[in-house]
């Protein structure tokens, strides 16, 4: 319980308008986009990081838990308080800073909403890449604490590739600033990169220096279906093996180009067992050569159909199907749990393998789409959270699903985190030592574990 | 219209993606989640359905939460899971009001239709205050009849507010040649303020009052220049009476009337041009063509568009109760969809609303004036007008 006098303390460090702890507030950030919700006492609106330094101080001192927060779209629980106390709402502290283009860098408060910030570079002709599905809302603080990313990967990499620096306010309120804004730094430890990912649980991040590249000239998108799935993936050894490296490779399952084919009636065909799209960028007559070298690959291995989409309204007619997905398996069932297993590209195919037979297995609708080309998966486990007994093979079949991922040599999570959704399993990957590690970095940074407890690993397990 | 129980499905289907909060024009602004689509759907799940011990009762937080929706319906036409977050929304102002919770300004306005049949509690004589000088010696030596094939239903927006609208909507059925009835002091508001309270039953008897005027009037159709009228009409009025009438909205009329080649046109402002869409015309129905049509017609290759446009384009900010209920935040809501016009370089915003053009110009002055761009808010009625030869 937050003391009246401590609430009164944090209301005069963040002022009357970032002060909320009325019931509707609570309500209103006791959930992100993942299933498990728990109420905060108190919801507060930093505006600088002198306000996010006195809150933490106070925090500390009152020993109050402390969960950080943008715009909420985390799929694993990561901004959901689980023992009350603060929840601290990073989106009002979104201005762009510095925009430098001749250093080809940007310093962003942590509110900034990640697409907002892409538009703002388009008039310096610079791009910043990382492009989580959730980017038109999600903040860059939310993007780096979860090190984010997107179909964009293949080629240009996660949240974690165009970090530089940070400013962050450790769990005493004390300021740190780590890195640069300079492209190499190996000055000390890279602790830029220890809270990249680290999910609000070591530091609160202000202030975020990313590194931005120059806008590729154009993009094409290729849309191939395949009768066998095992001739899709070959599609992506081939195409890597011509030297070609796509932005996204993406790829649909059977199950999922049905459930889609149902609701959008795009026109595709339904015996298919894989739809990829391939989307390539760079000068136009590069991407226009590979576009002609991916189209002679994928007729040599049999595909069922090819569309090359010529303009831009074209490129978006062909990801209108990707971008149905969810809208359509919604249509299906209440509630979808997205997994985000991740295993080395050569064994993406085996991965859909396994999991067409746990679904099998569990009677469950599984539906996968994939961010192929970097072997992540998306199966979407279709259920009702309130159907308790079906709830129960959904859980089953997640661990089975992590468990053949680590067995084909990869990893729980690619994008999501591991929250609260992936905390027990979390030993599975790093092993013992590896939680050794990870608790004793969590204890030396966070000794009264007040920053977003419960979330990666529990310290009294 | 859907019912109560489909509405608790939906708000149970709801994954909280938060994929609702970028088309959300209220969220942009307040950035708190009781201020977003999710947040209100959540909110409303646990006043109506909840689970134990998560039970929200009315309270003045909830009442701006649900009050404070511009009713733009961006949510539902974007929602991945397609739950309509608005329809849920919609549900828990019903409820609220219900039960006696409305805010204050709500229940003012409520008070002011009721008595007054306008919003602002004008008095019905000043109705056709903003009828040109002929017409209103017509109407006062008795020679304008309510009777005629069209029956101009001109709304409160455009009646009591805005001073340039009926003139222009009158000059260009002139030009025309038209004949057209008109209720003058006799009209009364369409109802819709109070279906979006959530006073449907209300809504209900003042729209079997208007269809009874209008079918004394002996109109084959209506035309209005206001877009709220419109979607009253055409989208709520069929489920509450027996709507056995044309209904045009006065896009409709000039895309008619210039197809017809009724209405001749010289050159255009001679400025960049954009049109902003209503949400009661183009999410409501994708009215999305014509008025670029007429625009096209009025000013060539000024007409310019903004980056949010026709299905995503930004809600000014003025619709729902939020006008009354907070009017900075309006303007506030205005000032993005002005700066989105500013961007593409246009020096008039268009719009094919009453409400629009009011919380546009309000919009054009929040901004402070070091920065503010030069720009004009008119109706596509008024740009019309005064292309008319």
């Amino acid at each position: 319980m937050i003391e009246e006098s401590v609430k009164e303390e944090l209301r005069r460090i963040v002022g009357e308008g970032g002060f909320a702890d009325h019931r509707e507030a609570l309500a209103s950030y006791s959930y992100d986009a993942f299933t498990f919700e728990g109420e905060p006492e108190v919801v507060l609106f930093p505006q600088t990081t002198d306000d996010v330094s006195r809150i933490m101080t106070v925090a500390s001192r009152e020993k109050i838990p402390v969960t950080a927060r943008g715009a909420g779209t985390n799929l694993t629980g990561g901004s959901v308080p689980t023992r009350g106390g603060i929840v601290l709402v990073f989106t009002k502290m979104n201005k762009i800073l510095e925009i430098d283009k001749e250093n080809r860098v940007a310093v962003v408060q942590p509110g900034v909403v990640n697409m907002d910030f892409q538009k703002a570079l388009v008039k310096y002709n610079l791009f910043f890449p990382p492009d989580p599905a959730s980017m038109a809302i999600s903040t860059m603080g939310g993007n780096v604490a979860e090190n984010a990313g997107g179909p964009r990967a293949v080629k240009y990499g996660v949240m974690k590739d165009y970090l530089l620096g940070l400013e962050v306010v450790l769990a005493s309120g004390k300021v740190m600033m780590t890195g640069s804004k300079t492209m190499k730094n190996v000055t000390g430890y890279n602790l830029t990169q220890l809270f990249c990912g680290s999910e609000g649980t070591l530091g609160l991040i202000t202030k975020i220096i990313v590194k931005l590249l120059p806008v590729p000239g154009t993009r094409r998108t290729v849309q191939v279906a395949y009768r066998r799935l095992e001739d899709a993936g070959t599609t992506a050894s081939r195409i890597f093996g011509m030297g070609i490296l796509p932005v996204a490779f993406e790829l649909l399952d059977n199950v999922f180009i049905n459930i889609i084919e149902d609701y959008s009636h795009l026109g595709l065909p339904k015996e298919a067992e894989a739809l990829i799209l391939i989307e390539v960028d760079g000068p136009e007559a590069a991407v226009e050569a590979q576009v002609e070298q991916i189209e002679a690959a994928c007729k040599a291995l049999g595909a069922m159909e090819i569309k090359v989409a010529r303009t831009f309204q074209e490129n978006d007619e062909i990801w209108k199907a990707r971008r149905s997905a969810y809208g359509a398996e919604a249509q299906l069932r209440p509630t979808a749990i997205a997994e985000d297993c991740t295993v080395p590209v050569a064994k993406l195919v085996a991965m859909f393998r396994e999991v067409e037979k746990i679904a099998k297995k569990h009677s469950l609708l599984i539906p996968v789409v994939a961010h192929a080309g970097d072997g992540n998966l998306h199966p979407q486990i279709l259920t009702d959270i309130r159907n308790k007994e079906e709830m129960k093979r959904v859980e089953k079949a997640i661990e089975e699903i992590s468990e053949k991922a680590l067995e084909l040599g990869g990893t729980l999570t690619g994008e999501h985190g591991i929250g609260i959704a992936k905390r027990e399993i979390l030993w599975h990957e790093i092993g013992e030592v590896g939680m050794e590690v990870t608790k004793a970095i969590k204890k030396a940074l966070d000794p009264d574990n007040l920053l977003n407890p419960d979330k990666v690993v529990q310290m009294n397990s | 219209m859907v019912s109560s129980d489909d509405l608790e499905a939906l708000a149970n289907q709801c994954v909280k993606c938060g994929l609702c909060l970028p088309w959300c024009p209220v969220y942009q602004k307040a950035l708190m989640e009781e201020a977003s689509p999710r947040g209100r759907v959540q909110l409303a799940k646990r006043f109506l359905h909840p689970k134990p011990g998560e039970k929200i009762h009315p309270s003045k937080e909830l009442a701006k939460a649900f009050y404070t929706c511009t009713v733009c319906e961006a949510c539902s036409c974007f929602c991945p899971s397609q739950i309509k977050p608005s329809a849920v929304i919609q549900e828990g102002r019903e409820k609220l009001l219900a039960a006696g919770a409305a805010p204050e300004p709500v229940k003012a306005i409520r008070e002011n239709i009721l008595h007054t049949a306008n919003v602002y509690a004008g008095k019905k004589e000043d109705r056709t205050s903003v009828y040109p000088a002929h017409l209103k010696e017509k109407i006062k030596e008795g020679r304008k009849s309510k009777k005629a094939d069209t029956l101009v239903f001109l709304g409160c927006v455009a009646s009591y507010l805005d001073m340039k609208i009926v003139p222009s909507l009158i000059k260009i059925m002139d030009a025309a040649g038209m004949d057209y009835g008109l209720l003058a002091s006799e009209e009364i508001c369409c109802g819709l303020p109070l279906y979006v309270m959530g006073d449907k039953e209300t809504f209900g008897r003042n729209a079997s009052e208007v269809m009874a005027m209008i079918r004394e009037s002996g109109a084959k159709e209506v035309v209005t220049p206001c877009a709220g009228c419109y979607k009253s009409f055409r989208k709520l009025y069929p489920d509450v009476v027996e709507m056995d009438v044309k209904v045009s909205h006065s896009v409709h009329l000039i895309h008619r009337l210039l197809k017809e080649k009724s209405l001749h046109l010289k050159g255009g402002p001679g400025e960049k041009i954009t049109y902003h869409d209503p949400c009661d015309l183009g999410r409501s129905f994708q009215i999305f063509e014509e008025p670029r049509e007429i625009l096209k017609a009025v000013a060539g290759d000024n007409l310019v568009e903004m980056e949010k446009n026709r299905l995503m384009a930004r809600c000014c900010g003025g619709g729902g109760s939020v006008v009354a209920l907070g009017p900075e935040l309006a303007a506030d809501m205005a000032v993005f969809r002005v700066r989105d016009a500013a961007d593409v370089e246009a020096r008039i915003i268009v719009s094919g609303c009453s409400t629009c053009k009011d919380n546009l110009r309000k919009g054009v002055k929040a901004i402070p004036k070091d920065e503010r761009p030069k720009m004009k808010i008119m109706d596509i009625t008024e740009i019309v007008a005064n292309a008319v030869e």
